[in-house]
């Protein structure tokens, strides 16, 4: 259990966040660049000092007024923006670098085994980090950090500098460690998606500190928080594929919403488990249970909230079962269709836009 | 073809010039990694006075030295207490002599290989366990590496070339102080120019095949 509480004052704004993240728990830090994301992360680690700080991990002190924890003597797993593997070593012994330097009494070889034999890790083994793409240095950066086995694992952006095609191939495997290794978990990331897809809790932060922390699906749900956000950020579910549609191409999963179809992606089959984003504006909403449409996904929801963005456009927070899903409609039709809070109504979802 | 004594101050340079390089990069490694590290503000007096055989005449250098070698001074008597010998005359004042000399040549390079290096680089070694030292052999030192040629080669170079400094605190005691290139100047004085010849073509070869050795590494050889 990491329990901190930071003062950044090194930006010329003073801010005091307080953070508690817990085992196999993931704390998603997001903000705009220059928010201090990554001041914070790093006073969390050690490689900053922030006076009048506190940083305390299963009852160590790491950090107070009066002691300092040296980083290489926290046992943290770090990844920064650019995966840094040393260029002189080949991967294992990238790997091993770690483990090496492990007190003996946490260092496991079980675990190093386990790390080693990821299956996106072990054909790399043998080869020199120069020969690496983008993606997979990035991945063996990853496997690094977890080799000594750490308490606690900070990323910094770690896919941020990736294309498009290599994050969305570490992205599932990011997740799975995450899972798996049941380590509490920092992520800073100035992509609002990424950290909802990957995150239990969302600690939203502006200039030097946190000003809000909620769990992603009340966060993305927040109409007064995703309205002022300059880009359209969509809702995220955790869903396992239930069925599959060999003829049409398409997929059915299970989510806290209900059953939802959408085109199938490669290389899926029944059981697997993934996360799929859900934009507001390929949200739309109908009052009639049967209606003659496209439309695959209909689900019965009730308003909960709606707010006007600007003079044409709206937002709907429906909830539906226990989760709430969030629909962007023109004033017009709002007020056409006579929405308000309470009414039963059924949330359209494209399943092509289903991502 | 060469003389046994003309032999025998070769082999005093070499030793010298392989016994000071061992000696200098000792010394430089420490030295290059904490002007590399520190945020002291004065660091520029250390750098200023690391730099400053660059640009003085090798005979001050020699003369200062050559008080402080004085058996009645501080360094001499020590000296003379600690081993029984005089520094003076000898050839471990020619080391030392020669690590003062050769100092820039070493450092310099060295702090310009691991001001190069990626700051992420260092910190992901510490996150994985590695203290300041261990971060130094562990992953400074294998990236610097042909900065570290570049430091070994310049250093034992320059220390062949060694002139000034040799001939006020070494004087001329064959093998012991008596250097190449004190043979040569004796040879010309006394108009023995075949010997010269031979000498200086040999100190000219070995000079050429160093320096080649150092552009070979493809590194900045010197920031002045």
């Amino acid at each position: 259990m990491l329990n901190a509480r930071i003062t950044l004052s090194n930006r010329g704004f003073v801010g005091e966040s307080k953070i508690s993240v817990g085992p196999g728990e993931v704390l998603g830090l997001w903000g705009d660049s220059g928010c201090g994301k990554t001041s914070l992360l790093r006073s969390i680690a050690g490689l900053e000092q922030q006076p009048h700080s506190e940083v305390i991990f299963n009852n160590l002190i790491w950090q107070n007024d009066r002691k300092f924890l040296p980083v290489y003597e926290r046992r943290i797993g770090f990844v920064f923006q650019s995966p840094s593997l040393f260029e002189f070593k080949n991967v294992e012994q990238n790997l091993r670098y770690g483990l090496e330097r492990a007190k003996k009494d946490f260092s496991s070889n079980t675990w190093f085994e386990n790390i080693v034999k990821l299956p996106g890790v072990s054909p790399l083994l043998k080869k020199m980090p120069s020969t690496l793409s983008g993606g997979q240095l990035q991945r063996v950066a990853l496997a690094r950090a977890l080799c000594m086995q750490p308490q606690l694992l900070l990323l910094d952006e770690p896919i941020t500098a990736l294309d498009k095609g290599s994050k969305l191939k570490i992205l599932p495997f990011l997740e799975e460690i995450i899972k798996d290794f049941a380590i509490p978990c920092i992520y800073v990331s100035h992509s609002l998606e990424e950290v909802a897809r990957i995150s239990d809790r969302i600690a939203v932060m502006e200039e030097g500190r946190i000003t809000k922390i909620n769990t992603a699906s009340e966060l993305l749900a927040d109409l007064d928080f995703i309205a002022d956000l300059k880009m359209d950020s969509p809702g995220v579910f955790y869903a396992r594929v239930a069925e599959i549609d060999e003829d049409f191409g398409l997929m059915t999963m299970k989510t806290a919403l209900g059953m939802i179809r959408a085109v199938k992606a490669k290389n899926v089959v029944v059981g697997d488990r993934m996360t799929i984003s859900i934009s507001p504006r390929d949200v739309s909403v109908g009052l009639e249970p049967k209606q003659v449409s496209s439309i695959l996904n209909r689900l019965e929801g009730k308003i909960s909230e709606i707010i006007d963005i600007d003079v044409s456009q709206s937002f709907v927070k429906i909830s539906i079962k226990d989760t709430y899903l969030v629909a962007k409609v023109t004033r017009k039709s709002r007020m056409a269709l006579e929405l308000k809070r309470g009414d039963r109504v059924f949330a359209q979802i494209k399943s092509l836009a289903i991502v | 073809m060469i003389s046994a004594g003309d032999y025998s101050a070769l082999l005093t340079t070499v030793k010298l010039a392989s016994v000071s390089t061992a000696f200098l990069l000792l010394l430089s490694i420490p030295l290059a990694w904490w002007l590399t590290r520190t945020q002291w503000r004065f660091k520029f007096v250390v750098e200023a006075l690391i730099a400053l055989p660059l640009v003085l005449p090798p005979t001050v250098l020699g003369f200062y030295l050559l008080i402080m070698f004085n058996p009645s001074g501080f360094l001499g008597s020590s000296f003379t207490a600690l081993t029984g010998s005089n520094l003076a005359f000898s050839f471990s004042g020619l080391v030392i002599g020669s690590i003062l000399y050769s100092l820039p040549f070493v450092v310099q390079p060295l702090q310009n290989s691991f001001e190069s290096i990626d700051r992420d680089i260092l910190e992901t070694a510490s996150t994985l366990g590695a203290n300041s030292v261990d971060r130094l052999v562990s992953v400074v030192l294998p990236i610097a590496f042909p900065g570290l040629v570049t430091a070994s080669v310049l250093g034992f170079a320059h220390t062949l070339g060694e002139f000034g400094v040799v001939l006020m605190i070494g004087g001329n005691i064959p093998g012991e102080t008596k250097v190449a290139s004190i043979a040569i100047y004796e040879h010309v004085e006394s108009l023995n120019y075949t010997e010269a010849h031979t000498l200086s073509a040999l100190l000219l070869g070995m000079s050429l095949v160093l320096l080649m050795l150092v552009y070979a590494t493809g590194q900045r050889v010197l920031r002045r």
